[in-house]
């Protein structure tokens, strides 16, 4: 067939992180979801790496599975979901969800029927880099960057708010 | 006793004439008999009457009692023992009851901790408190048939049918495994949560012995717990009725393991009251450096398993290092470690060996400096103040309530110790101070307990630099063994000797109650005496028993951590509490 | 091929340590509690790691019937997996590193952050209450520990301006950056105690409250996977204190890199074990206001000092 070694290894992570996502929507058990979707972001890291782009992968493990799904978990432990106990959804819940779904993948497709697969230019391949990154950061997207930041303050001063009140009331 | 006297008119000018009757004991404690029908009244004037403590509530089977006094009319009885700090008075009510399962009013409403007490006497004689909030079995297994201190019980496994676990028995015996939170008065849901239950034991690191505590937690922390007890229940007091009072001795000692001898002086000083002997000065002096040597020893124990409660691995084997040193001098002395069983009723067994001075003198030289490393190790380690201050605390109040005595009750600032203010066995001739703190808590406890170490030490000092010269044994007819020399004169003395050595010594009729401060708190025997080889009636109060009666009280609101500290400065002993 | 050889050594070097440490952790905490420990079976009773594994290899390898068996089994493996990976970026000796990636410090916090899964799984998996306390205990404890690790190791990038260790170490051949960020270090080795809790931390596992917390329900083999999990964190915690803190190999010539590395690693190891031997354990709530009350802020004022004199200096 010829295909490099590149191409085999993103088949591979390309195949696993689809049947992993597939697993997070079909398992009954929450904790096999939250298990497969850590997969996925494992091999979404593992796609960063291909692209040279290291500290994302990194970064990416550490906040989504390092961090997030822990928490999923944590909470899914607190609440002991398990398939017994999960209501039943209603009927035209399961409609809604699947024409909305649908919508979603016909915009999808009506994007992506239009583009075009541009080879990588060299000059991209570096920006992953962490220097790189940081540069790019703190020059040229200095002031969303800055802006994202107060919302992650603003959003942790709201954690803190919303947890002190609960304390008190209880 | 002018108090005694006092409170006695004083109950009878309230009461009315008819209400009491007095009877005189081996003991000196004022004894008044009354009817079921006026004990909670009563109890209830002597509580706002300086008689705050509930010390005691136990029963008696009196069916077989031999020469029946006039008082024991009735088929049981039902004892209870207050006593008033202010005074520094015992006094005891005694109820007679009749039928073969009588009942009477429940005093649970008056005193907290009388819960315990009553469904321990509805456990081992069926007799029922009326009013009780749970009266369930306490220390016997749900399913246990009868009840074991009535006198038609069994008193050994040879005298029962032989056992045979059927089908139907083992059923029913798995059913009653069945956690049902009802059936221990625990709620499963709160108003918006579902609880954790969460079973502490019976094989738990943290308990020191088979104790099973059920807590009911809301995320960690504990919102209600229910200890479970009884899994080391021996029948010490049962075995009372059938030992002779020679050979109960080494029973005693396993009450309080930790305690080894102390408890023979416990057991001793109610014996001796009865039989009316009286010890030389150097078997009092004997006695008490060998409990005051028990004493540092069972703080040892639990100064290295409270750090290690709260994680601090090393101090349990310096502490075991140094309880080694202890153990040496008591084996040179009796020959045995935990378990010496060497008081003897008038003495003890043996004069002390030759050379003993030199290994107490050693150790007394060097444990204080040792025992201020271990302080700075534990105390002073400020994790160590974190986990235990401000956790477990009670307030002087609710201890006497609960019937907390000993270093938990100097911890409230109450300076009460019984060596001192009810002293036995020659304490008033020894110099020593109560060490006291304020704050009721866990580090409190424990500093109170380390500085009694210290204590202990001092009293031991004396007791090396004055022993007296004299005998080891009272020279008394009832003493064990009897005493050589008295024998071979005549057939009489011979027989005499005989008897005593083969049927033990006869204890004349009568009733008494010791009091000390053992290592845990106040430990007693009552000892009810109808003229024969083996005592009728063996009550043994424990510390412990009122402590842990206690601590489901003082965890409340705590998490599961912090039990652990409260377990661990409470202090207690699995076969104190269950006997 | 020789890069396959420092991948084999690596593994057979730290899977010895991590072995080797059971008789070196008995031995030390027998000789700081005035008893002897294991000298019984082979010289200086060394062979008691030989005793111990094979016990492990044949203890019944029993998975609890009221267990979540496939998240049961995958737990202990977790826990070696994350650390061995995390193993793999530490410069032992100049050009002896199994991958020298210009990441590797933000790596070795990934791998860090992963070990936290065999804790909360194996804990959910067991089905038992006080696996599961532990298992909370623990993810709290480890999710909180891992931002003040993080947050303690940006003093080093920021001095070397690099997140490449091989660079790290080479940046501190002329002072030890311990003497530099003395703050950063002290808090690193706090959170690396944390992470591995073991005592004064061992609140997952806090033998005399939770039993053995979340591994309660292990035995066999499963259960030596957490034990050698325990050992080779330990192990990379110190290898990285050394690495970040310590110039890593750097050391006088008269011994080769690779012998001033371990001799350093194995100091921290010690320290590890003497930390055991001499410290009580926190409550858990305690543990959590300690770090956020004050190693969050002495960590985030370390940054803004450290930042602030290297601006200045550059200036």
């Amino acid at each position: 067939m010829g295909m490099s070694l590149q191409q085999i290894v993103f088949g591979v992570l390309s195949i696993i992180s689809i049947i992993s996502a597939l697993g997070v929507i079909l398992s009954k058990n929450p904790v096999t979801s939250v298990l497969c979707l850590i997969v996925t972001f494992f091999t979404i890291a593992g796609h960063y790496i291909m692209l040279n782009a290291q500290f994302l992968a990194v970064v990416h493990i550490i906040v989504y599975a390092g961090a997030i799904m822990v928490l999923f978990l944590f909470v899914i432990m607190l609440m002991n979901l398990n398939a017994e106990i999960e209501p039943q959804k209603r009927s035209w819940l399961k409609y809604a969800g699947a024409i909305s779904g649908g919508a979603l993948l016909l915009v999808l497709l009506a994007a992506l029927r239009e583009a075009s697969v541009s080879s990588l230019q060299p000059g991209a391949v570096e920006i992953g880099l962490i220097s790189n990154l940081g540069k790019t950061l703190f020059s040229t997207y200095v002031l969303p960057f800055e802006v994202s930041s107060i919302l992650f303050l603003s959003a942790m001063v709201g954690a803190v708010v919303i947890g002190k009140k609960e304390g008190h009331e209880s | 006793m002018q108090y005694a006297d006092h409170i006695s008119s004083d109950l009878i000018e309230r009461f009315g004439p008819d209400v009491f009757r007095h009877q005189v004991t081996a003991d000196g404690v004022l004894t008044l008999w009354t009817g079921k029908e006026n004990i909670v009244p009563v109890v209830q004037y002597l509580k706002s009457n300086h008689y705050p403590l509930l010390y005691d509530l136990c029963g008696i089977d009196e069916r077989d009692r031999a020469g029946k006094e006039t008082f024991t009319l009735a088929d049981f009885t039902v004892v209870y023992h207050l006593f008033s700090f202010r005074h520094n008075n015992f006094i005891r009510l005694k109820v007679a009851l009749s039928g073969d399962y009588p009942s009477l009013p429940s005093i649970t409403s008056i005193f907290q901790n009388a819960n315990w007490y009553e469904r321990e006497v509805y456990d081992m004689f069926g007799i029922r408190f009326e009013g009780h909030p749970h009266l369930q079995r306490l220390l016997m297994p749900l399913t246990w048939e009868g009840h074991p201190l009535r006198k038609e019980h069994p008193a050994r496994a040879t005298e029962m049918g032989p056992f045979h676990l059927y089908d139907e028995k083992q059923d029913l015996e798995q059913e009653m495994l069945r956690f049902k939170p009802e059936e221990w008065g625990l709620q499963s849901q709160g108003e918006d949560t579902d609880f954790m239950f969460l079973n502490i034991g019976p094989q738990h690191p943290g308990t020191h012995g088979v104790l099973r505590i059920i807590l009911q937690l809301e995320g960690e922390e504990i919102v209600d717990a229910v200890p479970e007890i009884g899994f080391h229940h021996r029948g010490a007091e049962k075995m009372g009725e059938r030992q002779s009072w020679h050979t109960y001795i080494p029973y005693t000692d396993r009450v309080d393991y930790l305690g080894g001898v102390m408890n023979n002086l416990a057991y001793l000083l109610a014996v001796e009251e009865m039989a009316g002997i009286k010890v030389p000065e150097r078997v009092k002096v004997i006695r008490v450096m060998l409990c005051e040597l028990f004493r540092i020893n069972s703080h040892l124990v639990w100064f290295g398993t409270f750090a290690q409660d709260l994680g601090q691995l090393s101090p349990v084997f310096y502490m075991f290092t140094e309880r080694e040193k202890i153990f040496d001098i008591i084996e040179a002395v009796c020959g045995d470690r935990m378990h010496p069983n060497w008081f003897r009723i008038g003495g003890v067994a043996q004069d002390l060996p030759k050379g003993w001075d030199r290994l107490v003198r050693e150790f007394v030289t060097h444990f204080p400096k040792h025992l201020k490393e271990y302080n700075d190790m534990v105390l002073r380690n400020s994790l160590i103040k974190a986990r235990t201050r401000g956790i477990g605390v009670y307030t002087l109040e609710e201890a006497i309530e609960w019937g907390v005595t000993g270093p938990g009750l100097r911890a409230c600032g109450f300076e009460w110790d019984f060596r001192k203010k009810r002293p036995y066995s020659g304490y008033e001739m020894f110099d020593f101070d109560i060490p006291i703190a304020q704050n009721g808590d866990c580090y409190d406890r424990s500093l109170v307990r380390v500085e009694e170490m210290r204590q202990s030490l001092r009293i031991i000092e004396q007791c090396l630099n004055n022993m007296p010269e004299g005998n080891y044994k009272a020279d008394h007819p009832l003493t064990t063994p009897p005493i050589k020399k008295h024998t071979m004169q005549d057939i009489e003395t011979l027989i005499n000797h005989f008897l005593n050595v083969s049927w033990g010594p006869v204890i004349p009729p009568g009733e008494a109650m010791s009091c000390i401060e053992a290592t845990k708190g106040a430990n007693s025997y009552y000892l009810v005496s109808d003229g024969n080889t083996s005592s009728y009636r063996t009550r043994i109060r424990t510390p412990s028993f009122a402590h842990m009666q206690m601590v489901p009280y003082i965890s409340k609101g705590y998490t599961v951590a912090d039990l652990l500290s409260i377990l661990g400065s409470v202090d207690y002993v699995l076969a104190d509490i269950d006997r | 091929m020789q890069h396959v050889w420092i991948v084999l050594g690596v593994l057979f070097v730290f899977l010895n340590i991590a072995a080797g440490l059971i008789w070196v952790e008995r031995r030390l905490l027998a000789l700081w509690q005035d008893r002897l420990g294991p000298n019984r079976a082979g010289p200086l009773g060394l062979f008691i790691v030989l005793a111990d594994t094979l016990k492990l290899f044949f203890k019944e390898d029993w998975i609890p019937p009221f267990a979540d068996k496939w998240v049961f089994i995958l737990a202990p493996t977790v826990v070696v997996a994350s650390v061995l990976m995390g193993l793999a970026i530490i410069p032992f000796a100049p050009g002896i590193v199994v991958a020298d990636l210009n990441v590797g410090l933000m790596f070795f916090l990934a791998m860090s952050s992963l070990g936290v899964y065999s804790i909360v799984l194996g804990g959910w998996a067991s089905n038992n209450k006080y696996s599961l306390l532990g298992a909370l205990r623990g993810a709290s404890q480890m999710i909180a520990y891992e931002v003040f690790m993080g947050l303690s190791l940006m003093g080093v990038v920021m001095l070397s301006r690099s997140f490449n260790l091989t660079e790290i170490v080479a940046a501190q051949e002329k002072i030890w950056y311990v003497f530099l960020q003395p703050v950063g270090f002290i808090i690193f080795f706090i959170a690396g105690l944390a992470e591995t809790h073991r005592l004064p931390f061992d609140i997952p596992e806090a033998e005399s409250e939770l039993i053995a917390g979340f591994h309660a329900e292990y035995s066999g083999m499963k259960f030596g996977m957490f034990f050698i999990g325990e050992y080779l964190g330990i192990s990379l915690i110190s290898a990285m204190t050394v690495t970040l803190f310590f110039g890593g190999w750097l050391g006088p010539a008269f011994l080769p890199p690779v012998v001033w590395f371990f001799l350093k690693t194995f100091l921290f190891i010690g320290l590890f074990i003497l930390l055991r031997a001499s410290l009580p354990r926190p409550r858990y709530d305690q543990l959590m206001a300690y770090g956020w009350k004050l190693l969050l802020p002495l960590v985030l004022a370390n940054l803004l000092i450290t930042g602030a004199v290297a601006l200045w200096l550059k200036s």
